[in-house]
C-alpha cells in the first residue's frame, strides 16, 4: 500500500500543493488530471525525490520514502515527459547503463524488456528512433530496479494511436505483476484506462470517476 | 553509478568525435593562417625591412641636415629607418593613416630658431598612430619614437658643443664628436621596450595564439551540449545520480574530447614543421629548433615536451571548465554560440592575447590579469620563462573548481 499524506509545497508566495492525500493499492493505476500549472508535475518530482516538499508523508508498506533516498530509488521510478535518453547511443548502450550484461540479455529474452519489444531496435541509435520506441526504451531503463511504483509524466503525449495502445498494454502488464502507476495526464485515453482518477485543483485532490463525459470533466478542472 | 555514467559519456564522445575534430581542424587552419600572417610580418624580418619615419617642416638648417644625413648614411640605424620628407603635416598624416609611415616628426620653426640660437629649450612633436594595432605596428611606433628622440637629443648635443667649440676654435674635435654620437649602435633593441611582458615576441605570439585556440577548442566541442535537456538530468537524478556527479562525469568527457582535439593539432603542427622546416625557416627567419628554443628557452627536446605537456594540460582543463560552465548556463544553441564567442573574444582581448596588455590602461590590465584567460597567460608565460614562483597554477585550479561548482549549482537549479 502506498500512502501520500498532507503534501505541501510552496514556490515563493505560490502555494502549489496544499495538503495532497492519496492512497494507491498494488496493481492500481492512478491518473492525476489538472490544468497546466496545477502542480501535477511538482507532485511527481517530489515523489521521485527530485525536490523536497515543505511537509508531508510518502510511505510504501510503512516505510517513509521521503527520508530514505536509497530505498526510494529502488522502489520508485520516474519517467519524465521528455526523452531522457542519450541520443547518440544505441538502445543497447542506453540499457547497459542500468542493467548488468547478463541480466540485460535475460530481460531482453523473457523479461519485461522482451514485453516492451526493445530487442527489435537494440542497435538503432536513439536519434533515429520513433517517439514510441523512445518511450518504450525510457520505460525499459526506468524499471531496471524492478520498482513497485512507476511515476509517469504525460507518458503518451505526442505519440500516435498505435504507440499509445502498445504503451497501455505494457502498463497493464506492469500492473498485473503487482506494480502501481501514477500518471500525470491530459489524455482522455489515459484517463479511461486508469482505475482511479484525481483532479488536482487549488493544490488539493478531489476524486473523480470518468464516465466519458468530456465537457463534464472540463467543467471540473 | 558514476563510473557507468562516465563510461556512457565517453562512449558518447566517440560518436561526436569526427564532427568535432573536423571543426577543430578548420579552426586550426584558420589560426595557422593568422599566425602565418603575424609571424611572417615585418616584425621578424628586421634585417630586410626598414621602418619609415616622416619628417614635416624645413630640414634645410645646416646642423639638422647634417644629423639627418648622418642617420641615413653613417649610422647603423640606416638599415632600419628610412626618413621621408613631407611638405606639410596633412600629407604626413594621410601617409600615416594609409600605413605608409609608422610615425612622423614635426620640426617646428621654434625648434629651428632654437638650434640657430644655440639653445636647448625647444621641443619637436612626435606623432604616432593610436588605437587598434598589431604587435608589429606597435614595435614600429616604438622604434620610430626611439629614433626621433635620438635625433632630437643628438641635435641638442651638437648645438651645445658647437657653441663651446666655436669659442675655443677646435673644429676637428667637434667633427670627431659628431662622428662618435652618430655611430649609435643597437638602436632597435625591441625586446627591451617591455612589449612582451618579459617574453620574446615570438613566444608572446605563440602563447597568445595557443591560448585563444584552446578557448576555441571548447567552442568547437559545442555539439557535446546539443540535446542535453532537462529530462535527462531529472531522470538520472531520480535514479540516484547526484547533480555534482553528473557534472563531474560530463566535464571529464568534455575535457577528454578537448584533449584529443588538442593532441591531434599538436601532432599535425609537429608533422608540418618536421616536413617543411625550410618553409618554416623562410617564414620565421629561424629553423624550427631555434624557434622552439626562443619560444621555450634553450632546452632539450624532452624538456620542451614536458614543458608543453605540463603547461598546456592545466590550461586546457581550466578552459574546458570555463566552456562547460558557459554552455551549461546558457540555454539554446544559438545563445550558447553567441554568448561563448563574444565572451571568449572579449576575455582574450582584455588579457592581451591579440595585443600586448602593457598598452592598456592600468585598471584594464589588472582586470585582464585577474580573468581566467589572464591567469592562464601568466601561467604559460612562467612555464616558458622557467619561473615556478608565482601562484597562477593555483589560481587556475581555483577557477576550474569554481566553474564546476557553478555548473553544479545551475544543474541543481534545473532539477528543481
Amino acid at each position: 500500500m502506498i500512502e501520500i499524506k498532507n503534501i505541501y509545497k510552496k514556490y515563493g508566495k505560490n502555494q502549489v500543493l496544499s495538503g495532497v492525500d492519496l492512497e494507491v493499492e498494488p496493481g492500481q493505476m492512478v491518473g492525476i488530471i489538472g490544468e497546466n500549472g496545477s502542480g501535477k508535475s511538482t507532485l511527481l518530482t517530489i515523489l521521485a525525490g527530485l525536490q523536497k516538499c515543505d511537509s508531508g508523508f510518502f510511505n510504501m508498506d510503512g516505510k517513509d520514502l521521503l527520508k530514505n533516498a536509497k530505498l526510494r530509488n529502488q522502489l520508485v521510478s520516474y519517467v519524465p515527459q521528455e526523452n531522457p535518453l542519450i541520443e547518440e547511443l544505441t538502445a543497447w548502450d542506453n540499457l547497459r547503463m542500468w542493467y548488468p550484461k547478463d541480466r540485460l540479455k535475460k530481460e531482453l529474452t523473457d523479461g519485461f524488456l522482451a514485453m516492451l519489444e526493445i530487442d527489435q531496435f537494440l542497435k538503432v541509435p536513439v536519434s533515429k528512433m520513433s517517439g514510441g520506441m523512445k518511450k518504450r526504451l525510457t520505460i525499459g531503463c526506468a524499471i531496471n530496479s524492478k520498482p513497485k511504483l512507476l511515476l509517469l509524466d504525460e507518458p503518451t503525449a505526442a505519440l500516435d494511436l498505435v504507440c499509445k495502445e502498445n504503451i497501455y498494454t505494457y502498463f497493464n502488464q506492469f500492473r498485473r505483476q503487482g506494480g502501481s502507476l501514477i500518471l500525470a495526464t491530459h489524455e482522455v485515453s489515459e484517463i479511461e484506462i486508469c482505475n482511479k482518477c484525481c483532479i488536482l485543483k487549488d493544490g488539493k485532490f478531489s476524486d473523480y470517476r470518468y464516465d466519458g463525459d468530456v465537457p463534464h470533466l472540463i467543467g471540473r478542472l | 553509478m558514476f563510473s557507468k555514467y562516465l563510461l556512457l559519456q565517453l562512449k558518447r564522445i566517440t560518436k561526436l568525435l569526427p564532427g568535432i575534430l573536423a571543426l577543430n581542424l578548420a579552426v586550426a587552419a584558420l589560426m595557422a593562417a593568422i599566425a602565418y600572417g603575424l609571424i611572417s610580418n615585418s616584425a621578424y624580418q628586421l634585417d630586410s625591412q626598414r621602418y619609415r619615419l616622416g619628417l614635416v617642416g624645413s630640414t634645410d638648417q645646416e646642423l639638422l641636415k647634417l644629423g639627418i644625413q648622418g642617420i641615413q648614411s653613417m649610422d647603423q640605424s640606416k638599415y632600419m629607418i628610412e626618413l621621408v620628407d613631407y611638405r606639410d603635416e596633412d600629407r604626413a598624416k594621410s601617409a600615416m593613416r594609409h600605413g605608409k609611415i609608422s610615425a612622423y616628426v614635426v620640426i617646428t620653426p621654434e625648434f629651428l630658431d632654437s638650434i640657430d640660437s644655440m639653445k636647448n629649450d625647444s621641443k619637436i612633436t612626435y606623432y604616432a598612430t593610436s588605437g587598434q594595432k598589431g604587435i608589429s605596428n606597435v614595435m614600429m611606433d616604438e622604434v620610430a619614437s626611439a629614433v626621433s628622440h635620438l635625433v632630437v637629443y643628438s641635435e641638442k648635443g651638437i648645438c651645445s658643443l658647437r657653441e663651446y667649440m666655436g669659442q675655443v676654435s677646435v673644429n676637428a674635435i667637434f667633427m670627431t664628436y659628431i662622428n662618435s654620437i652618430l655611430a649609435r649602435t643597437n638602436v632597435a633593441t625591441i625586446e627591451s621596450l617591455g612589449l612582451s611582458d618579459g617574453l620574446s615576441t615570438p613566444a608572446y605570439y605563440i602563447i597568445g595564439i595557443s591560448l585563444f585556440f584552446m578557448l576555441l577548442i571548447s567552442f568547437c566541442s559545442i555539439s557535446f551540449f546539443i540535446g542535453h535537456d532537462r529530462a535527462r538530468t531529472l531522470f538520472f537524478r531520480a535514479k540516484g545520480l547526484a547533480a555534482w556527479l553528473q557534472v563531474l562525469a560530463e566535464y571529464l568527457a568534455f575535457f577528454a574530447i578537448n584533449l584529443i582535439s588538442l593532441g591531434l593539432i599538436i601532432v599535425l603542427v609537429i608533422l608540418v614543421i618536421a616536413f617543411n622546416s625550410q618553409g618554416f625557416s623562410h617564414i620565421t627567419g629561424m629553423n624550427p629548433g631555434e624557434f622552439i628554443g626562443l619560444t621555450l628557452g634553450q632546452s632539450s627536446v624532452i624538456t620542451i615536451m614536458f614543458k608543453l605537456a605540463f603547461g598546456l594540460l592545466p590550461v586546457l582543463a581550466m578552459m574546458s571548465a570555463l566552456g562547460f560552465f558557459v554552455f551549461e548556463a546558457i540555454q539554446g544553441l544559438i545563445n550558447k554560440i553567441l554568448v561563448a564567442f563574444m565572451l571568449f573574444i572579449g576575455m582574450s582581448y582584455v588579457s592581451g592575447y591579440f595585443y600586448p596588455k602593457a598598452f592598456f590602461p592600468a585598471r584594464v590590465q589588472t582586470i585582464g590579469e585577474c580573468l581566467p584567460t589572464g591567469v592562464a597567460f601568466s601561467y604559460l608565460k612562467n612555464v616558458a620563462l622557467g619561473d615556478n614562483s608565482d601562484l597562477s597554477l593555483l589560481w587556475m585550479m581555483a577557477y576550474l573548481l569554481g566553474f564546476l561548482l557553478l555548473a553544479t549549482c545551475i544543474r541543481r537549479s534545473k532539477i528543481r
